[in-house]
């Protein structure tokens, strides 16, 4: 072919031969498919499709909650019914991560889930971090909100609503943890603390002995012990637990 | 690949469960044959590396496959007896959720998601809600999702179980197909599931492989006859207490039974040809009656 020729001509023909186009599409598809077959999945692509897997409706309650929450704070003057309705909020606020945090387990789906590549000790640390993403915004939101627009000092915010909440949520990871993995032990518990919590706030005298330094010193105890219970089940959350034909549990 | 069981033991407190197996498995399909309770899935799960050996180990290629950890995933296929599943997901979304955590790319994931839809006739089905599916759909998307990253090993526990026969025999027929160059490991008690298909049938009970070999060389190993007669009725009990016995059949003028005997338990009995069937009820005895 003579290039310099077809240069100077105005217009270049050129015929096309739509079998030979088919055929270099096929192997153009052929070969993106083997270089796509070969790549792995990246992490933050893994990520993104647990963040798809989780059914929003649970956010969605725990917007529900700090909107009551709020509700309740802006309407309720007495220091007393703030105190233990708080101390509510806070534990319904964790408690409604339950039914997502145990899909895997209550749908069976453990087995193939620790088998694959991204097993389930990166699915869980996946799920933490997506749940632990969305709730510092809407927490700060709630948060900021009812001390910037109702007055309520942080403090009050801190041993009010999250130390219930962090509370209830290491109860939930640490039954998580645990060899039998009860949802249903999780709720218990949580209601059971919730009991207790309500009991604290409701005794006057024993709220008020308690002072900030102690209640501050017991939030950041309860925070880092969340982090050690996040810390062990993502360790021991792969190994399966044999149940034998009589029943009993084995790990 | 090589998959290689080596002195492997899994002991919880007094039960040994799987008791010092060792054994060397290639390409070709592979069949675990044993009662409920002999220790198949514990096997399979250490395979799957769900739980951990007490002794011994497994290696791939010579590699211990817990240190592997991903990259021993990666070519791993698992269908689990009880197989789980998100019942809110379409079929579409549940193959696609599996290829992600599997480590898939999404358009390899969706490629291979439709190719083995269509390769277990489900690809009609792919927009219906998992809890919708039938007993039968729900394993074929099991054996899908377990084939969706292309395994080099690809481990069935059970995968015929719930199963009628006619969709037994499309199963048997869809791992036949599915087994060229990998290793296929598939676990059952029920006879005919691997009878046709395994290169290789490995025996088991209580923990221990006591017999492997292929089909014939199992039915050859029994060293007995086996032969069918017709006797009364009533003498069925007596039968069955001083035979083994592997049918028993109503008949007109009695009953007919077949059974596996050195010498023929009447005198006008005729001989049969022994079947892996037969080889299985001598090995687990009164067990065998478990089958389905």
């Amino acid at each position: 072919m003579d290039i310099e020729k077809l240069l100077g001509k105005e217009r270049i023909e050129v015929v096309a031969d739509e079998a030979e186009i088919q055929t270099v599409i096929r192997k153009a598809k052929a070969v993106f498919m083997e270089s796509e077959s070969q790549q792995l999945l990246s992490y933050h692509e893994f990520i993104w499709n647990q963040l798809r897997m989780i059914r929003k409706r649970w956010w969605a309650i725990q917007f529900a909650v700090l909107y009551f929450a709020w509700l309740f704070l802006s309407t309720e003057s007495e220091i007393f019914y703030i105190r233990r309705g708080m101390g509510v909020f806070a534990a319904l606020f964790a408690i409604i991560l339950i039914p997502e945090l145990w899909r895997n387990l209550t749908n069976r789906c453990m087995e193939v889930e620790i088998a694959s590549y991204y097993s389930l000790h990166q699915i869980y640390a996946a799920k933490i971090l997506l749940f632990g993403a969305v709730d510092v915004l809407l927490l700060t939101a709630f948060i900021g909100g009812a001390h910037f627009f109702l007055s309520i000092a942080l403090t009050d915010l801190v041993t009010q609503f999250l130390l219930p909440m962090v509370v209830t949520a290491c109860i939930c990871f640490v039954v998580l943890g645990k060899q039998h993995r009860s949802g249903w032990l999780a709720i218990g518990l949580c209601v059971l603390w919730s009991g207790v919590w309500w009991a604290i706030a409701a005794n006057n005298q024993l709220y008020s002995a308690i002072t900030i330094p102690i209640w501050l010193t017991v939030f950041v105890f309860a925070f880092l012990f969340l982090a050690f219970a996040i810390y062990r089940l993502l360790k021991n959350c792969d190994k399966y637990m044999e149940v034998n034909l009589n029943g009993a549990v084995f790990e | 690949m090589e998959l290689s069981l080596n002195s492997l033991t899994k002991q919880y407190d007094t039960l040994t469960a799987v008791k010092d197996l060792n054994l060397t498995m290639a390409s070709g399909v592979y069949g675990l044959l044993g009662v409920n309770g002999a220790g198949k899935t514990t096997l399979m799960r250490m395979i799957c590396t769900l739980i951990r050996p007490s002794r011994g180990n497994i290696t791939c290629d010579g590699k211990d496959i817990f240190e592997m950890e991903g990259d021993y995933r990666r070519q791993l296929g698992y269908l689990p007896q009880d197989f789980g599943y998100y019942p809110d997901l379409t079929v579409f979304d549940y193959m696609m959720y599996i290829a992600s955590i599997k480590g898939l790319r999404p358009t390899f994931a969706k490629s291979q998601t439709d190719s083995l839809l269509e390769q277990v006739d489900m690809k009609k089905a792919s927009k219906m809600k998992m809890r919708k599916l039938s007993g039968g759909m729900l394993r074929r998307v099991g054996i899908a999702q377990a084939m969706l990253n292309d395994p080099k090993i690809l481990i069935l526990d059970e995968p015929t179980a719930g199963l009628d026969p006619n969709e037994r025999i499309r199963f048997r027929n869809l791992i036949s197909e599915l087994a060229d160059d990998r290793l296929v490991l598939l676990s059952t008690h029920i006879v005919s599931d691997v009878e046709f298909i395994a290169n290789e049938i490995i025996l088991m009970n209580k923990g221990e492989f006591f017999f492997t070999g292929t089909a014939e060389d199992i039915v050859s190993s029994i060293g007995k006859e086996v032969w069918t007669c017709t006797v009364p009725r009533q003498e069925v009990d007596e039968y069955l207490k001083r035979y083994l016995v592997a049918n028993v059949k109503t008949a007109s003028q009695g009953a007919e039974l077949r059974i596996l005997s050195d010498r023929p338990p009447v005198p006008d009995a005729r001989q049969e040809q022994a079947t892996l069937e037969d080889a299985f009820l001598f090995y687990f005895g009164e067990k065998a009656g478990e089958t389905e």
